[in-house]
């Protein structure tokens, strides 16, 4: 298809369309010159500023000599010989290639029916002899014509009739593809095929069609249908007027898309979400998303549709990230300025991801700036920030560069806790991208990311955790319509832990996860309505589940290593959205896991008529380096639908089934950072669920306005959990403590947003539950009488409020209100006395809930004026964070000191805590 | 570019009544038999509501041990709560040890069968000068301990701390006692028992672990028993400690390490996942009763230390004593209000001082002391331990 060039740039707006009554004059002679050279002494002598692309005139050699010639006529002079054509407007000269720019309209301009059937013709409206095109405001005058189609039969009652034909292009006599045809009233339409062949269903009389398509002109027809028939139209390229486009692409996106619980994030709106201590944080917007929440306020880990919080696949740039929270989740660890999009799946995950059960968390980077030097920085309470964009060949490759950091250890001791007056915490984070286009088919990226905590709780011991992250990424465009995403990634987290305490047991721990994987995924268009994914995908993990060493002389800490793990997980997978008809759309796949447990390993088997422990253990099995210890196979099923009810209302569902092999091991109520990972083998079978969802969408004004309502039932197997008490930490035989269990979610999720508009934002509700049963023949596996019960993160009401008013451009206001049911906390049910301490008897897991949590948060953002010659734009936020001083309860404890037992509550923020940062951008 | 930013930050942890919710009262049964030759000691009792610092105990159980021989050792309550075999007995290498208990209700329960997994003994004891994580100078005890055969091994210690009282205003070797009181009459009379040098005793409420679990050998050194810091009076005059270690099962060092790590605060952050801690014993009349506690077989061994505030802390004034000493001056012959005073306060314990004399040598005043001052018996026991050392 050709597509007429019209947009040279999208921020032209014209004052005048008339060729300049006045052309300069000027002299000018050259000899075999580069034509962008003459382009640029003409530029240099004269007002006027040419609009092209640069590769439209590489080697391009003229000659000519000029003396107090009109601009115009040294363009036609020069331009004589080459492909281009020159629009004079105002005091800007536009090139384009092949196509001519009209300032008046052909003959024949408007369709001319080449049908058999009798047509009127009717004018609407006066058409002026000339066309007018001065002025933007003035829509381009339309003639309805009226088409008769069919022979009316008064036999038949039907009550639609097919109209079908083909478009060609009235210049060329090529068929137009890709052109809508659509019925005005019923919203409803077609598109052309290949040919240019269309066919439409028609209700019988009177019809009001209207065609468009990009560089071809819009016409509206009127059909009288009686019967089937055929209407071929002819239509002319479109004059079109150069305007500033505003790209509202997708405005039905959410209505149209196949797939079910997929949450966006705008990254630029969310800089006006009021901020904890001056961050922005768009994993904290998240979980003001319906079905995103953590376990407490600022508790890391996110639990999605009830799902524990290992079972997210985070990715930046496609790498996974471990550790997505700074200091104890409180804070992101991804440089907002580096973050372009962020998108959750939550319900239909995209074919190419696998692994998790809950999420998948789609980070990417921004589009880095090509044409010239900028950046971005911010000065808040905790941290200073800098991120600037270089080009390195202009218009194909630029890299940036990021870094944040956290002034210093003052966030802890400024907690008013008297055990934390000791403490030491920092943080920092560095991001790199390099973004390469090699030309219009190949795309290469590469994004590097490190970030690392230092904390210190007590004084002999230290924590430290870092991420480390490498993708590589290729973006190859065939020739065909078929696109190959090829990803290489590498990411590792780790942690350690240096203690030095008084006595012979001084040591340092170190614990690491790391893998290393590639994926290459095709994308192929079969036809206009079915498209396929497809492709495959490896990684190898690799696992030092911890070395602990002995420090100083005097430790007699032995030098314990617990051997490594390694495995492979492989997958293929194929998926195909097929558009049955114009209002039902199916997307379905299949994926195929292949997970391979890799020596070298010592497993044990056990009894299995007897409790793990090691006097069950009634086998050794030996693994060499690279055995295979033991494959699962996880085929994966992802069915989703939509049909549309009409073109702003539409049901989808989606059902679909997942594995994951690698587990966090945590036996506290929240993720905390020394959590280690584990992967699946032996004794350790994989996780897996299984999930429904079904849900309305309903998009009002033009999307002014998005409501959804979306339910959901999940189910899962082998979720691990630990024995009350367990020690997790070095344990080699982990297996005796991790019990394994069964999930059960379900919950209702509504949300409208309000895009446009002075106020935006938008209100969730979710009634959700969330259970888990540990059960066993065996008393000390089983949990609550092998009974469900909730879970820690098994919040049934959460309400949350983002508002964000613009007073001005510069000056607005936004608010956030979250309402949550508090989560369940195992209580003491009474007091007993045991070698002399008094020590909490507790009840059942997960009996009793903590106060119900809200928070209100402020924000007031001014924007630096708009004055164009500044050297950098600024931006202020004003924040108080929980403006209602809730004293929210994040968890509440029994201490037994000195044989006396205290029960403790604590907070994160138990007071409005204000904060002031400033942003500027250059 | 310039920035000012005012904030304070504010998390809290704050203290709260908490009530149980719903009480349940559960058995909690302490069960440790050792191999040391003696009557042996059981503790029943039950849990009480959280809001309640008292001890239940379990009154009316009939407790017995059974072992592998089939030999069965009965206990009887010798107090409230408080079971104690009728023999002597120890227990032994190789024998297996069960604990039966129905209590007056007629609910029973049982444990696991038990045996001493190993021995070991208490190599070292020391006493350390440090300054603790708060910044308080104090003396530390440590001790080494060691297993014998194949680790790991698993210790826990308890301690028995003795000192010194020497009240510091028992010198006079008389006493003063009211003989009539209408008409007053005050008499002085030689004393009958030791009141100036005493001796009293703590001991460990904690929970103390160590094992060789990870180490390399069979001992840990050094184990952080105990600290004291340089300011309590039980440091001021002669003080011993006796160091008890029991190496014990995996089971149960892994049941004390659950009860410490749900009962303790480790982080703000993260809290572990609390829940009912199962021990090894079960109902065997319903097995949806609940029952807290553990039966141990352990062997034991010990040592003791003896230190003078000086070896520890030779550069630092000595702590105060455990009380201000109050005085008070009467006449000889005191009447009315004064006599009425005097006589509370000797009857509060109040000792004689020293008898004022005036200008000819004549008695004019008797000078007295508050009770701790003048008797080290209000602090402690006159009855010299038979360890001692001087």
């Amino acid at each position: 298809m050709r597509i007429f060039i019209i947009m040279l740039s999208v921020l032209c707006t014209f004052s005048s369309l008339i060729a300049q009554e006045n052309p300069e004059r000027i002299s000018l002679s050259f000899e075999n010159e580069a034509l962008e050279k003459v382009l640029l002494d003409i530029e240099e002598k004269t007002n006027y500023r040419f609009y092209y692309s640069r590769q439209w005139l590489s080697d391009i050699k003229v000659s000519g000599i000029f003396s107090d010639a009109d601009v115009t006529e040294i363009l036609d002079a020069v331009l004589n010989k080459t492909v281009l054509n020159f629009y004079v407007l105002g005091s800007k000269i536009i090139l384009t290639q092949n196509n001519l720019i009209y300032d008046e309209l052909p003959d024949g301009f408007f369709g001319v029916g080449k049908d058999t059937v009798e047509h009127e013709e009717q004018e609407i409206t006066n058409i002026p002899q000339a066309p007018i095109l001065v002025n933007e405001k003035v829509k381009t005058q339309k003639r309805v014509e009226t088409y008769r189609i069919g022979k009316e039969t008064d036999y038949d009652n039907k009550s639609k009739y097919a109209l079908s034909g083909y478009v060609k292009n009235a210049k060329t006599n090529n068929p137009i593809p890709d052109l809508s045809i659509l019925l005005k009233d019923a919203k409803t339409g077609v598109v052309t095929d290949d040919e240019g062949y269309y066919s439409i269903l028609l209700p019988p009389g009177l019809n009001l069609l209207e065609t468009r398509s990009l560089g071809i002109e819009n016409i509206f027809i009127r059909v009288i249908i009686y019967n089937d028939g055929a209407l071929n139209l002819t239509l002319n390229e479109e004059v079109e007027q150069l305007d500033e486009v505003v790209l509202s692409a997708d405005i039905y996106e959410n209505v149209e898309e196949t797939d079910t619980g997929v949450e966006e994030i705008d990254i630029e709106e969310s800089k006006n979400i009021p901020l904890v201590l001056g961050e922005r944080d768009v994993l904290r917007v998240a979980t003001n998303l319906p079905g995103i929440s953590t376990a407490g306020e600022g508790s890391a880990g996110f639990n999605v549709r009830g799902g524990k919080s290992d079972q997210n696949l985070i990715l930046f740039d496609d790498a996974v990230l471990y550790s997505p929270q700074h200091f104890f989740g409180i804070f992101s660890a991804l440089n907002p300025f580096v973050l372009g999009s962020a998108t959750i799946y939550k319900g239909s995950i995209p074919i190419e991801y696998g692994g998790r059960l809950s999420s998948v968390f789609d980070l990417t980077t921004k589009e880095v700036e090509k044409e010239k030097f900028s950046g971005e920085g911010s000065v808040g309470p905790v941290t200073a920030n800098l991120a600037v964009e270089v080009p390195v060949i202009n218009e194909k490759a630029s890299v940036m560069l990021a870094g944040r950091g956290a002034y210093s250890n003052w966030i802890l001791r400024s907690l008013n806790d008297e055990s934390l007056n000791d403490s030491e915490a920092s943080f920092y984070d560095a991001t790199i991208v390099y973004e390469h286009k090699i030309n219009e088919n190949n795309q290469v990226k590469a994004t590097g990311y490190l970030s690392r905590d230092d904390f210190s709780i007590t004084s002999d011991s230290l924590y430290v955790y870092d991420n480390k992250l490498l993708s590589l990424n290729w973006n190859h465009q065939f020739k065909t319509k078929t696109s190959l995403d090829l990803n290489f990634a590498y990411s590792q987290y780790g942690f350690g832990i240096e203690f030095d305490g008084d006595a012979n047991n001084d040591f340092e721990l170190g614990y690491k996860v790391q893998e290393t994987g590639f994926r290459a995924k095709f994308k192929s268009l079969v036809s206009p309505s079915v498209s396929l994914d497809y492709g495959i995908s490896s990684k190898l993990y690799g696992i030092r589940p911890g070395d602990l060493e002995p420090k100083g002389g005097e430790s007699s800490v032995e030098r314990l290593s617990i051997p490594k793990e390694q495995a492979l997980e492989s997958s293929a997978f194929i998926s195909s959205t097929i558009d049955i008809n114009d209002k039902l759309s199916i997307d379905i796949g299949g994926r195929l896991n292949i997970f391979n447990a890799l020596g070298p390993s010592t497993q044990f088997v056990y009894d299995e008529n007897a409790p793990r422990g090691e006097e069950t253990v009634v086998d050794t099995l030996q693994f060499d380096d690279n055995e295979v210890i033991k494959t699962y196979i996880g085929p994966e099923l992802r069915v989703s639908g939509r049909y549309l009810l009409s073109e702003s209302l539409s049901v989808k569902a989606s059902l679909n089934n997942s594995y994951q092999y690698i587990h966090r091991l945590s036996n506290n109520t929240t993720v905390s950072p020394i959590d280690t990972w584990k992967l699946s083998d032996l004794n350790i079978e994989p996780q897996m669920a299984y999930q429904a969802s079904l849900g309305l969408y309903k998009n009002i004004n033009s999307n002014k306005y998005e409501i959804s309502l979306e339910g959901f039932y999940k189910t899962s197997d082998n979720i691990l959990d630990f024995k009350t008490g367990s020690q997790i930490l070095l344990n080699e035989n982990i297996e005796r403590e991790v019990l394994q269990g069964d999930g059960k979610a379900y919950g209702v999720e509504f949300l409208i947003r309000k895009n446009q508009g002075k106020l935006n934002g938008w209100l969730g509700y979710t009634y959700s539950r969330s259970f888990i049963k540990l059960d066993s023949e065996f008393d000390e596996e089983r949990v609550n009488n092998g009974e469900f019960f909730p879970s820690n993160f098994d919040k049934p009401h959460d309400i949350s409020l983002i508002a964000n008013y613009k007073f001005t451009r510069r000056f607005s206001l936004s608010t956030n209100f979250v309402y949550q049911t508090g989560r369940p906390v195992t209580f003491p049910i009474g007091n007993f006395n045991f070698g002399g301490s008094n020590f909490v008897a507790f009840s059942d897991r997960n009996q009793f809930r903590i106060p119900d949590f809200y928070r209100l948060d402020l924000g007031f953002n001014i924007e630096g004026n708009h004055k164009k010659n500044k050297l950098a734009h600024s931006f202020w936020t004003i924040s108080v964070y929980n403006v209602l001083g809730r004293n929210n309860p994040y968890s509440v404890f029994f201490v037994t000191e000195q044989g006396e037992i205290k029960a403790l509550q604590s907070s994160i923020f138990a007071i409005p805590v204000p904060s002031i940062t400033y942003n500027f951008k250059f | 570019m310039l920035f000012i930013a005012f904030l304070n930050l504010y998390g809290c942890v704050e203290e709260f009544q908490a009530e149980s919710i719903a009480f349940e009262s559960i058995l909690v049964v302490e069960a440790m038999l050792t191999d040391e030759f003696k009557k042996h000691e059981i503790i029943l009792s039950t849990t009480t509501p959280i809001e309640n610092d008292s001890i239940a105990p379990e009154r009316g159980a009939s407790v017995s041990i059974t072992d592998s021989n089939q030999r069965q050792y009965l206990f009887e309550e010798i107090e409230d709560g408080k079971y104690v075999s009728i023999e002597e007995f120890n227990a032994e290498d190789g024998v297996d040890y069960q604990l039966d208990i129905t209590t007056a209700d007629g609910r029973s329960y049982q444990s696991n069968e038990k045996r001493i997994t190993a021995t070991g003994q208490v190599d070292e004891v020391t006493a350390r000068r440090v300054v603790n994580e708060n910044g308080t100078d104090g003396v530390e005890i440590l001790a080494t301990g060691s297993g014998n055969g194949e680790g790991p091994f698993f210790f826990r210690y308890e301690f028995e701390e003795t000192y010194q009282v020497i009240a510091p205003f028992a010198t006079s070797r008389i006493d003063l006692v009211i003989v009539s009181e209408n008409p007053p009459v005050l008499e002085t009379v030689p004393k009958m028992q030791e009141e100036r040098v005493c001796y009293s005793s703590g001991v460990s409420n904690s929970i103390i672990l160590s094992s060789t679990n990870n180490l390399i050998g069979d001992g840990v050194t050094n184990t952080p028993v105990h600290f004291i810091p340089n300011d309590n009076p039980i440091l001021r005059f002669r003080y011993s400690i006796l160091v008890k270690q029991f190496v014990q099962s995996r089971e149960i060092q892994a049941f004390y390490e659950t009860l410490s790590t749900i009962s303790d605060l480790d982080n703000l952050f993260a809290q572990i996942q609390p829940g009912f801690v199962e021990g090894n014993i079960s109902s065997t009349s319903d097995p949806n009763q609940k029952v807290l506690g553990f039966f141990e077989v352990a062997s034991v061994s010990s040592k003791r230390i003896f230190f003078n505030y000086r070896d520890i802390f030779p550069d630092v004034d000595f702590p105060r004593y455990f009380e201000d000493c109050v005085f008070r001056e009467f006449p000889i012959m005191p009447v009315g209000e004064e006599f009425e005073e005097l006589k509370v306060l000797l009857g509060l314990g109040y000792r004689l001082v020293a008898i004022n004399e005036g200008f000819f040598n004549n008695a004019v005043s008797y000078e007295i002391v508050s009770p701790a001052c003048g008797n080290c018996n209000n602090l402690g026991t006159n009855v010299v331990p038979d360890f001692w050392e001087e």
